[in-house]
């Protein structure tokens, strides 16, 4: 009898342990992710510098509501956001329909080089789209005027060059999203409409397209989140025009001479009106992409169309996009080894020193802020995937109301656009002194919480790809959870850990947004210290600083790819090959 | 060896109804037989297997393995399923790909507690031994994923044996294999089963593997076992008209009880086409009592007809809609009563011609007589299944 009592026991022990567990997840999570979206909402809605002093109103919302100039940056915001992501989807589009269903050449050039400008920060290629474009001193205008004299300029600071060079740095991305769906996509389709008497032109808009629609749905949607709460081209490109979004409008009102937190608050919560609309429209093309992707699965090498003599124009296309996205770098380069800027030319190379280098690697500030990038991306990459994958593994084999609750909490972040996040994360631990502010905890912390859904992302994927026979093979064989846990699950989730991680890793070192209102005097991140050198015109050594970074990111995102075996990153398939089957 | 009582198993569905799986399964299984769960999909069969395995905890009933209790709601027994020491294979074999062959073989002697954890050669013996045993000692040191559909399943056997369990269970494990290498497996799962003397679950929908493996069969349909018996008694005495079509590709025909009569006797059954047939009942039946005859395919002796020529007496008349060739036989789809019966005659036969008539004779040979409970309407989508699995 005390034997089945104490199994009883057990067995309440055991239930407790396995809920528990995702409780303190909970908790942990909760924690996390609340008190700044609490504070937001709160500091809509207050009036005065702090939130002790000051009372409830409406005169945030009022303020802004009244204001023309509201509107006009709401609809600057639409134009900028709706029209970047056309046209990189449309681009990305074309050259992954080239690279992967025709013989086009130069297949492996094109994905080098965008794999490449992948880890470039945003803002750095902006920097460079500026050299290159820029008046005065812009390559392209130096060389028309050369060529055909006069003064006539190319016009940078305007709406459509926003968008263009907006829709270059997403280019990227969004190819490494497409070019899987079209790779997917079984030939045999089309070679069936192309049995029943379709023509190509036919073949491409009435079956390959409509096959990957919801990938290019996704595709768009995604894009117009990330055009609409970024900040790095409107602040490069649209400041100097007068042109202002939604997030530089925030900016502004945080980092002009009068810090307004009030409205800033209260944009905030538009632009989140914002995104939550992108991310509802993302979500179902997502759905439905997910739904259409379980067509395939027969193995088979797909079959390229065979472009004939056109193949060579194709091939130049193909390759000059992305040539396109890397030219930003050459600029950056020139600036780098110079004392001070002047555009390229053969005069010159005799100006060409290392000294730049040497002035910006002996700047405290620097240096400090490459040390502490570094230090953030590893700890944001391990606190995120830790996190994540834990969550991950409860919500796929233990749904419950409790880890659907952690679910909800782990993907709200999603909704937040970056700059928001910054200025909410600030503002709460202004509030609340727990004794973080200023120190590199708040910017670890707004770094988790803004990367936990991407995380979610990675470990649901590899968790779904685990079949669940696998762990109870393990269990049948003898093996307890937590030997389950270290010999079965933790080999098996392995790569996606390392590529999620990758992923957390190189987007903290982009990121410019998040950490523009938390990186300060107290603690100095890299990207708005080089942000800082720009916009105080030290041109050359923001170059200097930039090229540094992304050499960083680039041997960071090899020692990845070499630790995975080059499965990780850009190719959607590493979890299938990792499973075997 | 296996006790099964009353066991039951709720699921939580969607819109907080539960889901039954297993509403009330008890079985006893001996020692060294190979016991099969047989049914269609969705009736249960492998919610059964990974009770007793540990893999699902049941809402209430008693599971005893070789004498002790690991699973009994009235005293909260739950023993974990990796003290449970049973062996498994999978329907997906769940070969770990990290793993190679000899790791995938060895991993449940180095999980064990560590009394009773042999050391490093005593382990290589048995990997070694299961390995042999299964053909794979070739192969040992390859990684698991190098390895064929059927090499798979050989190191999930091998996998699930090494620990010498006392009992065996088998989750549809020929089901991902194709049909030459699935009739192949069978035999070695058959000779395996017998030459270690181990107690076997073994969980599938296919009837024919059932038929050639097994000691005993239970036939599940709705989380109930709805007949139970050795291979020969299910196939020749079905209980009812759902284990009748799921067993055998057989012809449910119905009509009516001429004249009252007791399990075995010959029982008088008039069709629906007003035709008159005979065969045993598998019941004691009424007079006027709705029933289903039993006609398999084998068992309809068939003539063809010129055109115009009538059927003779007692005897239905079809026309052929289908000819199948299957090698050894022809199958033939033959529309009578307004339903197709599928009759199967010799290949060297006379040359029956889509849409040409023929005599159908179904009382020559016995068909059993069941009574009608009408739960055809639900065993269509089984009839469908067989339907495809036959063609």
């Amino acid at each position: 009898m005390t034997i089945t009592m104490a199994r009883r026991r057990s067995l309440l022990v055991n239930a407790l342990k396995a809920n528990g567990f995702a409780l303190v997840l909970l908790l942990l999570i909760a924690v996390l992710v609340i008190p700044p979206v609490v504070i937001l909402i709160i500091s809509s809605f207050a009036s005065g510098r702090t939130l002790q002093e000051g009372h409830a109103t409406w005169e945030n919302f009022r303020g802004i509501l009244t204001d023309k100039y509201t509107y006009l940056s709401l609809k600057d915001t639409a134009i900028f956001a709706v029209g970047s992501s056309a046209v990189a989807v449309l681009l990305a589009t074309t050259l992954a329909w080239l690279v992967e269903r025709t013989n086009t050449p130069g297949r492996k050039a094109v994905y080098g080089l965008l794999i490449v400008s992948f880890a470039v920060p945003t803002f750095i290629q902006g920097m460079g789209w500026l050299m290159f474009l820029g008046p005065g001193s812009g390559l392209l205008n130096t060389m028309w005027h050369g060529v055909f004299g006069g003064d006539s300029e190319f016009p940078i600071y305007t709406m459509g060059s926003m968008v263009f060079i907006q829709a270059m740095t997403l280019l990227p991305v969004m190819f490494l999203l497409i070019a899987p769906a079209m790779r997917a996509a079984d030939p045999g389709l089309e070679e069936a409409a192309a049995m029943s008497g379709a023509s190509l032109a036919k073949t491409i808009f009435k079956v390959t397209l409509p096959l990957i629609r919801p990938a290019l749905l996704a595709a768009l949607f995604l894009s117009f989140i990330i055009s609409a709460e970024s900040f790095e081209v409107p602040a490069l490109v649209g400041s100097p025009a007068h042109i202002s979004v939604l997030s530089t409008e925030i900016y502004s009102r945080i980092n002009s001479g009068f810090t307004d937190y009030g409205s800033a608050s209260a944009f905030s919560i538009m632009m989140m009106i914002f995104t939550v609309l992108g991310l509802i429209n993302y979500q179902r093309a997502t759905a439905r992409s997910q739904r259409y992707g379980t067509i395939r699965g027969k193995a088979y090498r797909p079959t390229r169309l065979d472009l004939g003599n056109w193949r060579f124009p194709a091939a130049v296309f193909a390759v000059a996009v992305p040539v396109l996205v890397v030219v930003p770098l050459a600029m950056i380069a020139w600036a780098s080894l110079l004392k001070a800027y002047q555009v390229p030319s053969l005069d010159g190379f005799k100006h060409i020193t290392t000294s730049t280098y040497s002035a910006v690697l002996h700047d405290p500030n620097v240096t400090d802020g490459l040390w502490h990038s570094m230090v953030l991306a590893v700890g944001s990459a391990v606190c995120v995937m830790l996190i994540t994958v834990i969550a991950a593994w409860l919500l796929v084999r233990r749904r419950s109301g409790l880890t659907r609750a952690v679910d909800f909490l782990v993907t709200l972040p999603l909704v937040i656009p970056a700059i928001v996040l910054g200025l909410a994360v600030l503002r709460t631990y202004l509030t609340v002194n727990v004794g973080i502010y200023g120190t590199q905890y708040i910017v670890l912390l707004a770094l988790v919480v803004h990367y936990l859904p991407y995380g979610m992302r990675y470990g649901q994927a590899g968790v779904v790809a685990l079949h669940p026979e696998l762990e109870e093979a393990a269990q049948v064989a003898g093996a307890s959870q937590s030997t389950v846990l270290r010999r079965i699950l933790m080999p098996l989730m392995w790569p996606t850990v390392l590529a999620g991680g990758a992923f957390v890793f190189l987007a903290t070192i982009r990121q410019l947004s998040l950490v523009v209102f938390l990186s300060g005097p107290g603690y100095q991140v890299a990207t708005p210290v080089m942000f800082n050198r720009w916009q105080y015109g030290s041109i050359c050594e923001a170059g200097a600083f930039a090229v540094i970074i992304v050499a960083m990111a680039c041997a960071a995102l090899a020692i990845f790819s070499k630790l995975t075996s080059g499965l990780a990153i850009g190719n959607p398939n590493a979890q299938e090959m990792a499973i075997g089957k | 060896m296996l006790r099964i009582e009353n066991l039951r198993k709720t699921f939580s569905g969607n819109e907080r109804e539960r889901i039954t799986a297993v509403s009330d399964v008890s079985f006893k299984v001996e020692a060294g037989q190979l016991f099969t769960l047989l049914g269609p999909s969705g009736c249960g069969k492998t919610t059964t297997l990974r009770c007793i395995a540990g893999l699902e905890h049941p809402d209430s009933g008693k599971i005893t393995i070789d004498g002790a209790d690991v699973f009994d709601d009235t005293t909260g027994v739950l023993v974990p399923a990796y003290r449970r020491a049973i062996g498994m294979v999978f329907q997906s074999y769940a070969i770990w790909p990290h793993m190679t062959v000899r790791e995938n073989v060895e991993f449940p002697l180095t999980v064990v507690a560590r009394r009773h954890r042999l050391a490093a050669k005593g382990r290589t013996r048995l990997v070694n031994e299961a390995l042999e045993l299964m053909g794979m000692g070739a192969y040992a040191q390859r990684p698991s994923t190098a390895l064929s559909g059927g090499q798979q399943q050989r190191l999930a056997l091998a996998r699930a044996i090494v620990g010498k369990p006392k009992l065996l269970l088998l989750d549809e494990p020929l089901s991902n294999l194709d049909a030459k290498l699935r009739e192949r497996m069978r035999f070695e799962i058959k000779r395996l089963q017998t030459e270690l003397g181990v107690t076997a679950i073994y969980v599938t929908h296919d009837q024919g593997e059932a038929l050639a493996l097994s000691d005993e069969i239970a036939i599940m349909r709705d989380g109930v076992i709805v007949q139970q018996g050795n291979p020969n008694d299910i196939y020749n005495q079905p209980g009812s008209d759902f284990v009748a079509d799921f067993i055998g590709s057989a012809n449910l025909v119905f009509g009516t009880c001429q004249v009252a009569g007791r399990v075995g006797e010959l029982i008088e059954v008039e069709l629906e086409g007003g035709v008159r047939a005979s065969g045993s009942a598998t019941c004691d039946l009424a007079e006027g009592d709705p029933v289903v005859l039993v006609v398999r395919p084998e068992s309809v002796k068939t003539t063809p007809l010129a055109e115009g020529e009538r059927a003779p007496e007692g005897q239905l008349i079809g026309t052929v809609r289908a000819r199948i060739f299957l090698g050894e036989s022809v199958d033939l789809l033959v529309e009578t009563l307004g339903r197709e019966l599928r009759i199967r005659v010799p290949a060297d036969s006379a040359p029956y011609r889509p849409n040409s008539s023929v005599a159908l004779d179904i009382s020559s040979r016995r068909g059993l007589v069941l009574r009608d409970d009408r739960t055809l309407s639900l065993s269509n989508k089984v009839e469908d299944e067989l339907g495809l699995a036959t063609a």
